[in-house]
């Protein structure tokens, strides 16, 4: 099955905070396809803040983007710059 | 569709609502009857059944279903939503925490019935209810 993968870098100092989350959900709620994200083998659905928030990522910490559907890659790129850019906080 | 009553002592639904929406960047007022359950309130419950009664029909009559938050089991306000539980497309869950409310509101819009809304909320609450030393203990640090 097709699908798109990303491994990402949490940059900014809050690490995957409750408001990030809700920047990120935001985002990926743009795109039709399903988007997950697993950390230390524990996968959430990426379109719920809850469920990004039990992964507990802190500065520092690796987490793969995975997307499935309509819009995967695009989905998956956007996603992964607005991580890389540090949720556009100071850092 | 959802939208969503809170019937708490104090200021606790209004704060509820409010850090939600510091959270997730949104205006969820619309969608939001607050209630605060005070001591003028608490001399008359009726009123507040009847404020209560008022907010379900003004949801309901736009086809949403209607979650009822309320703060502690057996206190007031849940023993006046209880008497909510009965009608169709409505249910009162006690104990709310932020974690339930941002589920609730994430899923507003979702095509579910008041049971999955129910049963996710509860979940989202039950899956933060955590103490850090027995999380640790479990993951072996």
């Amino acid at each position: 099955m097709m699908m798109a993968e990303r491994t990402v870098t949490i940059r900014n100092k809050l690490g995957l905070h409750a408001r990030a989350a809700s920047m990120f959900v935001k985002e990926a709620e743009r795109y039709a396809c399903e988007v997950e994200m697993e950390k230390s083998g524990v996968r959430v659905n990426a379109k719920s803040i809850m469920g990004i928030l039990m992964l507990a990522a802190p500065f520092g910490s690796t987490l793969k983007l995975i997307a499935k559907g309509p819009g995967e890659e695009e989905c998956v790129a956007a996603l992964a710059r607005l991580v890389e850019v540090g949720f556009e906080e100071e850092s | 569709m959802f939208s969503f009553i809170f019937v708490t002592h104090a200021d606790l639904g209004a704060s509820l609502v409010r850090t939600a929406e510091f959270i997730m960047q949104e205006d969820f007022k619309e969608r939001c009857e607050v209630f605060s359950i005070d001591y003028s309130m608490l001399a008359d419950m009726n009123r507040i059944k009847e404020m209560l009664e008022q907010a379900v029909d003004r949801f309901a009559g736009k086809g949403h279903k209607v979650v009822i938050f309320v703060d502690i089991f057996g206190g007031s306000p849940s023993n006046v939503a209880f008497t909510f539980v009965k009608r169709e497309g409505v249910d009162v869950i006690t104990g709310v925490s932020l974690p339930m409310v941002i589920y609730a509101f994430e899923h507003r819009e979702h095509d579910m019935t008041i049971a999955q809304m129910a049963a996710g909320i509860i979940q989202a609450g039950e899956d933060n209810l955590i103490g850090a030393k027995k999380l640790l203990e479990k993951e072996g640090r």
